[in-house]
């Protein structure tokens, strides 16, 4: 791969996007919201992309333990949200909704795929059956919702993903079953929670920024070495890091790099993206009938059910948006397979993520026109 | 005590893990990891005992490196060139970030002053040391008027990088820590000028390459200042996501002027001094980068260590520890005169010395630039610069911790 013409690419478009940034007001309007979405990103892969295919002499392959990186960051990220005792403070019924949206959700996009013979149904329903707070969220600040009226939205959009994960793990380790990996999986997650908790408590707050860092770069080259899921493995430290103590120190650090790594999930979505262009009408019809199955369960039906427990009414109750988790799963997929045949996890993913963001905006801003 | 045996235990582990794994592309990032994560064990482990981390850093990357043990090999630094690349970048951003015109207690006019009077006073003083050391050991480097003039040349040269890291984690604040940060930086500046007019003058008419050598710097300077002002336009005007951009742009300066040829110390040093100097903003800017600095330290004085050339140094050590010695002394009272002249305070006049004794990167490619336009000589030359950078590079640090905690000005 040529880089210097990569690297003047990349320049150009990052100056491009600062500009776009600058256009990033913060509007009640369609437009803002869907520019801070930042989509946009996915270009910036693209045009690396056409670069790589016109001038590269060497291997995509080369991104692998980079991308590795970055979803090992995400697990962890994602992991260290659940705490035991956060999670005691939600009401049982809460989680009695979160999981019967999420196995009906599971079951009806199952038989899309499988009904219209998408490839790796089962694991295709998988990586578009998540959900993330972040547009809930913009939505709130843009439109200036108070935040009390989306608590619930947020709350289980962001229950959401250990659901999805945590099923994404069932599956990959019932697919790559070895005790092995099982029990290496689990124990490189526990020593490192311990380590960093240690460190926590014996370090002062630079040190534990750089050992924080450096954690990451081992924890991501042991997943890689092991041929381990770094995305799993993450998640189960980020799980395990989130019960011990002294762990909110390394939570906050980690989340201050969030939006930097979401930026390079969109970036190498566009990397991957137009390796392969789905040819089959069935692959777009199945997003189409995907979506609405998204609409009619994550809104419609999860508004009648969380009433219906709750015995409350709800007017913000919407979970339609995917949020970017989905291409987390499948670049983490893509990084235990050797980066085999995921553009086409790419595009379904885009398509969904593209109408459910306009579905579910347009759901919001009408509830805020009424209200 | 708990932390000292983790802290052990993890060398160990470490070690033990590096030892066994072979090295690779699905193995490169692991090693990498483990070996950042001893160098930050030892870091934390001697500096109990007053060490500076980086020296503990270097240390762990010498053991570790290709003429030790063998852990980190040829080609894995290689691997690791571009992070090191990046890794200085961010330091010489910090030091021209440090580089403030407004500041009325150092006035830079002064330390100017300090810096032109040190290197004329250093220069024919060191000349003629070395010239009477060749003579007295009959070392044949030392009898030739050319090694002689870029040896003492050398001599002068510091290393912004160690400063800054001693001063980071020292949290130093003072006369003292703004005097030794402000002059490291003018005088690498003017050493990497006078470096390239001496080598334009004296190389043999094949040594076209010396020419390219001038153009590089003043090339390396504009881009800097012209970065410089991109860094001001993007913190006023679009604001966003500072720290993904900074990290961004650093990246992709330093990949495009390892390609192009461009010095990307000389790069970051102006980008800092432009952003620092030319806008209200340009502090919380260096602050951002300061904040999350201790990694690239780690990341950089470990590559630092990994490639300190050991054989070199075994080839010469006498020689070597000599010219460490004389330069040393040479040093302190090259700067004690010239604080005496501008009437500068006693913590100046005794103290700062100490500050200028590490050298690093512009010294290593002095003496790669001489090795390839002397052919004759130049070899002996780098080899001798290098073992004696090696030194420095060990001790430089330690004394200058020492010297800023004497002065009383470490937090």
């Amino acid at each position: 791969m040529n880089e210097i013409e990569i690297a003047i690419f990349f320049l150009m478009i990052s100056f491009i996007g600062s500009l776009l940034f600058s256009n990033k007001k913060k509007d009640n309007n369609a437009l803002s919201f869907f520019i801070n979405l930042e989509i946009e990103y996915i270009f910036i892969g693209l045009i690396i992309f056409v670069i790589g295919k016109n001038f590269s002499t060497g291997e995509i392959l080369s991104l692998k333990p980079y991308m590795a990186l970055i979803m090992s960051f995400m697990g962890l990220l994602i992991g260290s949200q659940f705490s035991v005792k956060l999670l005691k403070t939600i009401q049982p019924k809460i989680f009695i909704v979160l999981i019967i949206i999420y196995i009906t959700c599971q079951i009806l996009i199952f038989l899309i795929f499988y009904l219209l013979k998408i490839k790796e149904p089962y694991l295709m329903a998988i990586v578009v059956n998540t959900a993330m707070p972040y547009s809930i969220q913009l939505f709130g600040r843009l439109f200036k919702v108070p935040y009390k009226q989306l608590f619930y939205t947020i709350l289980i959009s962001s229950l959401y993903p250990v659901l999805a994960i945590g099923h994404y793990a069932i599956y990959i380790g019932y697919k790559n079953f070895t005790l092995f990996n099982m029990f290496t999986g689990i124990l490189i997650a526990l020593v490192f929670a311990l380590l960093v908790s240690t460190y926590a408590q014996i370090n002062k707050k630079q040190g534990i920024n750089t050992i924080s860092v450096i954690m990451l770069i081992v924890l991501a080259g042991l997943s890689e070495y092991l041929k381990l899921s770094p995305l799993i493995i993450g998640f189960l430290s980020g799980l395990f890091l989130a019960n011990f103590h002294y762990s909110d120190i390394f939570i906050n650090i980690y989340s201050s790099f969030e939006r930097f790594f979401y930026l390079f999930c969109y970036i190498f979505t566009g990397i991957f993206l137009f390796k392969d262009i789905p040819q089959n009408s069935n692959f777009y019809l199945s997003a189409l009938l995907v979506t609405l199955v998204l609409i009619l369960l994550r809104k419609k039906f999860l508004k009648y059910l969380f009433c219906k427990q709750m015995a409350t009414k709800e007017k913000y109750l919407n979970i339609i948006s995917i949020g970017i988790l989905p291409a987390v799963i499948i670049m983490d997929y893509g990084v235990i397979s050797e980066l085999k045949n995921i553009s086409s996890f790419l595009w379904m993913f885009l398509i969904i993520h593209i109408l459910t963001e306009i579905a579910g905006y347009k759901f919001l801003y009408n509830e805020k026109k009424n209200s | 005590m708990k932390r000292r045996i983790a802290d052990l235990i993890i060398i160990f582990v470490c070690s033990i893990l590096i030892y066994n794994l072979e090295q690779g592309d699905n193995t490169f990032f692991l090693i990498f990891g483990a070996g950042l994560l001893a160098a930050f064990s030892l870091g934390s482990l001697l500096n109990e005992i007053g060490l500076p981390k980086i020296t503990s850093y270097l240390l762990l990357g010498i053991i570790y490196g290709p003429y030790v043990l063998n852990y980190f090999t040829f080609e894995t630094i290689e691997k690791l060139q571009f992070i090191d690349g990046i890794a200085l970048s961010i330091i010489a951003f910090v030091a021209g970030g440090e580089i403030n015109f407004r500041q009325k207690d150092v006035p830079l006019g002064k330390v100017t002053i300090f810096v032109l009077l040190q290197i004329i006073i250093l220069f024919p003083i060191s000349m003629l040391i070395l010239y009477f050391f060749g003579k007295l050991t009959s070392f044949s480097l030392l009898t030739m008027f050319i090694p002689i003039l870029f040896l003492s040349l050398i001599n002068n040269a510091t290393s912004p990088s160690t400063t800054v890291a001693v001063i980071q984690e020292t949290g130093s604040k003072g006369r003292l820590t703004d005097y030794v940060l402000i002059s490291a930086v003018l005088k690498d500046i003017l050493i990497i000028v006078l470096f390239a007019f001496f080598a334009a003058l004296l190389a043999p008419a094949s040594g076209t390459s010396l020419s390219k050598v001038i153009m590089e710097e003043v090339v390396s300077a504009i881009v800097g200042v012209g970065l410089g002002f991109f860094v001001i336009f993007y913190i006023r005007n679009i604001k966003l996501h500072q720290g993904v951009f900074l990290f961004l742009l650093t990246i992709i300066v330093t990949w495009i002027a390892s390609h192009i040829h461009l010095n990307n110390l000389m790069i970051f040093l102006f980008t800092g001094i432009i952003v620092n100097n030319m806008s209200k903003l340009g502090h919380s800017v260096v602050e951002i980068i300061e904040n999350n600095s201790q990694i690239i330290y780690v990341i950089f004085f470990f590559v630092a260590g990994n490639s300190i050339n050991l054989n070199a140094l075994s080839s010469m050590w006498m020689i070597a520890i000599f010219l460490f010695i004389a330069r040393l002394m040479m040093l302190i009272t090259t700067c004690y005169i010239s604080a005496s002249i501008i009437k500068e305070n006693n913590v100046i006049k005794k103290m700062s010395g100490f500050g200028f004794i590490g050298q690093a990167g512009v010294s290593i490619g002095f003496a790669k630039i001489i090795a390839t336009t002397f052919p004759e000589w130049g070899v002996s030359f780098q080899t001798l610069v290098l073992s004696v950078v090696g030194i420095n590079q060990i001790f430089g640090p330690i004394l200058f911790k020492l010297a800023l905690k004497k002065a009383g000005e470490t937090k």
